[in-house]
This record gives C-alpha cells, structure tokens and sequence, in this order.
C-alpha cells in the first residue's frame, strides 16, 4: 500500500463538503474494527469531522467490501435509520493507498461494556430500548430488490437453512472438526422455523455497534455482514445473553427490558414478533458468533496476522459452544 | 517457608496490580493493551494441568460413535437429542469454557473441574 496522499483526500472532501481544497487535513487512527481500520479525519477550520473506513490487513470470509458497506450504509440512510451520514467511496488506490468510504463522524461512544455499566450514556433505557427496536423496523422495510443492493444477491428461498449451510461451509473452510458446534448446527437444522417474511438484516445488530451520547442514541454502526433474511435474526441476535456484556437482566442488548425493545420495534414495523422464533434464532446467535469467533482466531493462528485480541477472540469460541450445548438440551429436540 | 506466596496467589496479586494501580495511569490505548495482556496471564494460568482432562472429555465425546468422527455422524443426523452425547458434550465444553469464563459454568462443574487441576 502506497502512503496516504492527504492533499489529494483534502480535495476529494472539498469536491463533497464544501470544505477549503487546500485546508490542513489531519489523520488519527482509531481503535475499534477488527475487520476494518477506522481513521478520523479533522479538517483545519471546518467542525465536521469524518471516518474514513478502510479493509483490515486480513479480513473474514462473510464480510462485505467497503464499497458495499458504503451501499449499505446508503440505503439505510434513505430509510430515515440512524446512521453516520455516507459523504464519499473511493475505489482509487492513488488518494489512501487502497479503496476507503468516508462518513460524518458521529457523537458518542460505541463501547458496549462501557455502555452496559454508565448510566449517564444512551439518555432514559426504556426510551433507548424503544428507539433501538425502532430503528430495526426501519431497516426491516428495505426489501429484495431494493436498487444499490443487488450485490446482496437473490433472497434464500429458505433463510432458516441458509444459515446453517452457510455456517456449516465456514467450519468447514477452517478445516475445525467441532461436535458441540456440530450438534447446534443440527439443532437450528431441525428447529428453526421457516421464514414468515425476508428483509434486509443489519446481520450485526448489537450493544457495541450503536453509538449513544448522554442523549441516547445516536447512528447504528458496522453493516459489513447485511444479508437478505428472517428479520427474527436481527431482533434475537441484539437479545441472545452472549451480548448483554455480563447484564443478563437486561435481556435487550445488556441495556434494557426485552418487552420494551420489542414493542419499539412492533409500534414501528406494524409486524407481531414470534417469540418462539426469537428463541430459535438466539441458539443461532451462539453458533454464529461461535464461528465468527473461530474465524477472527484463524486470523492469528494461520501466522497471518500477529494478534492477542484475535488469539483471545479465538478463545470465546468454547464459551459459545458450552452456552449452545445447554440451550438445546434433549428435552428441546422435537421427535422427527 | 510458610509465608510464601502460592503461584496462584502471585499471579491474582500482579493481574490485580496491573489492573487497579497500572491501568487507570495509562492513556486509553495502552490500557486496553494491558488489560488484554493480564486477560490472557489469568487464562493461561487455569488452562494449565487441564490438558490431560480435555483430552479425555474429547475422547469421551469422540466414542460416541462407532465411526471415527463424531462431528461428521452429527452432522448426518444421526445422534439427533442423544443424553449420553449431550452429557459428553456439555463436559467436554466447560472444562474448555473454564479458562476463558469460569463464572459461566455452574458451581458443581466449576468443583469437578478444579478437583481435575490438583
């Protein structure tokens, strides 16, 4: 990768922004993303200031190109979701070095173990439980076929199988021979119910990729994984315990009432929520983010990328698998 | 020597240290990298002597089934809800769990798993 050419980014954000051609631009990386890296970018005399998301030296096999993300990110703001605002995507290599979208930056923070303890972020939790179940109905209204998203493909005919196939062709990839993740992936083959209905899924809907301030919330982050499928995916993965940061008594994320997030998003979309598909699809969140963990692990062990935090996210793995042994017990298999 | 302090002991000592009186010195960034750094000294210290109990948890689950792989006769369908297996599993997936997450596993499988290390 070449080095940044900050004079060339200066001018590319003035053809965008109305900001000076020739201001001081200044660069500052930020922690967060293990898939992508994440850039602040401060222009001299101008009081916006941007992200500038760029590919991870080594990325996961389901997550989407930046410029995909950017479409993403595109679509969902039309919606009326919260979301940083979309400025720029530069396919060129000559400006950062490799392709990089570029969004407002926007207030607050997305640390969700911090978010879980601190109070005084995210405003009133009930009003932030209700906002965040809204937002999702929001982006549930993108449908198969939407122009901008065709690179999402075909909606599956059958969601439900899709994830396990797809789940399946990961732990295969990876070589993992793994019979407590094998044994939920039969779980969810047998169990999880077909789809009423298929939307666009944020895929990553959780505490730790929405941004609040002391006022609430203010933009959903991190669209690298949307797909086609059962929105039930979207509302449990936010609910499974294996993101509620240590606050199992806050069913919604670690933040809030399960009721109060449900009843945002049933005012918003109109739609009932199935709760025996939610609790479904939350066995399914453990499988997955089983498997995300095993990914991001890979990422270290294969030598090509030296890290502690994905050498540990790696670890997360055997808690997931014992999490997902225990939610599908004998007495939970139906007879065949 | 009965003053002296257990290997145990000196490592909940130095990870407390470097957690209460370290971390809050440091700039966001280097604290993040320290508390990560003491995460992995605490799981590397109750991973040890369990190798040999995994191993056989893992074997335990793998004689479940007259073919040699386990996974491979899950995915297939033909173990679907079996006790025995689930029981072999849920063993095999807390000693595993008990280096990263001890607080996860109930306190009769967090007994059983300790008794193992001694």
């Amino acid at each position: 990768m070449s080095a940044p050419d900050l004079e060339a980014l200066a001018r590319l954000i003035a053809r965008h922004e109305g900001t000076r051609p020739n201001a001081a631009l200044r660069l500052a990386a930020l922690r967060g993303g293990a898939i992508q890296e994440n850039w602040l970018v401060s222009i001299a005399g101008h009081s916006t200031e941007y992200v500038l998301r760029t590919d991870a030296p080594a990325t996961i096999r389901s997550s989407h190109t930046r410029e995909q993300e950017f479409a993403l990110v595109n679509a969902a703001h039309a919606a009326g979701v919260k979301v940083a605002r979309p400025i720029i995507y530069c396919g060129e290599t000559n400006v950062f070095g490799k392709p990089f979208a570029l969004y407002e930056k926007m207030p607050g923070t997305a640390l969700g173990s911090r978010i879980v303890k601190d109070m005084s972020l995210g405003g009133d939790r009930r009003e932030l439980a209700l906002s965040l179940g809204r937002e999702l109905a929001k982006i549930h209204r993108i449908h198969p076929g939407h122009r901008g998203l065709e690179f999402l493909g075909e909606a599956p005919p059958d969601p439900a199988r899709a994830h396990v196939a797809h789940l399946r062709a990961a732990l295969d990839a990876l070589g993992a021979k793994r019979p407590a993740l094998e044994w939920g992936l039969r779980w969810l083959e047998r169990h999880l119910p077909p789809a009423q209905r298929v939307a666009l899924l944020h895929s990553d809907y959780r505490t730790g990729n929405y941004l609040v301030d002391a006022r609430g919330l203010s933009a959903i982050l991190d669209w690298e994984f949307s797909h086609w499928g059962d929105p039930h995916f979207d509302l449990a993965w936010f609910c499974a315990k294996c993101w509620r940061f240590g606050r199992n008594d806050r069913e919604a994320g670690g933040i809030g009432a399960r009721e109060d997030f449900y009843e945002g998003y049933e005012s918003e979309s109109g739609e009932t929520i199935d709760r025996d598909a939610i609790a479904a699809y939350e066995v399914l969140a453990h499988a997955r983010w089983a498997v995300i963990a095993l990914e991001q692990g890979e990422r270290h062990t294969s030598g090509r990328e030296s890290s502690l935090e994905l050498a540990l996210t790696g670890r997360m793995a055997a808690e997931l698998e014992y999490e997902l042994v225990r939610m599908t017990a004998p007495d939970r298999w139906r007879a065949a | 020597m009965t003053n002296d302090l257990s290997a145990s002991d000196l490592l909940q000592l130095a990870t407390a240290h470097l957690r209460e009186r370290v971390a809050p010195n440091l700039d966001a960034d280097t604290r993040y990298n320290l508390l990560l750094a003491a995460r992995a000294s605490e799981i590397a210290w109750r991973d040890r002597s369990l190798d040999a109990a995994r191993d056989e948890a893992e074997r335990a689950v793998a004689r479940m089934s007259a073919s040699s792989d386990i996974a491979a006769a899950i995915r297939a369908g033909e173990k679907d809800g079996d006790s025995a297996l689930h029981g072999a599993l849920l063993a095999m997936t807390a000693i595993a769990t008990y280096p990263t997450r001890p607080d996860f596993l109930t306190e009769s499988e967090r007994a059983e798993i300790e008794q193992l290390r001694r």
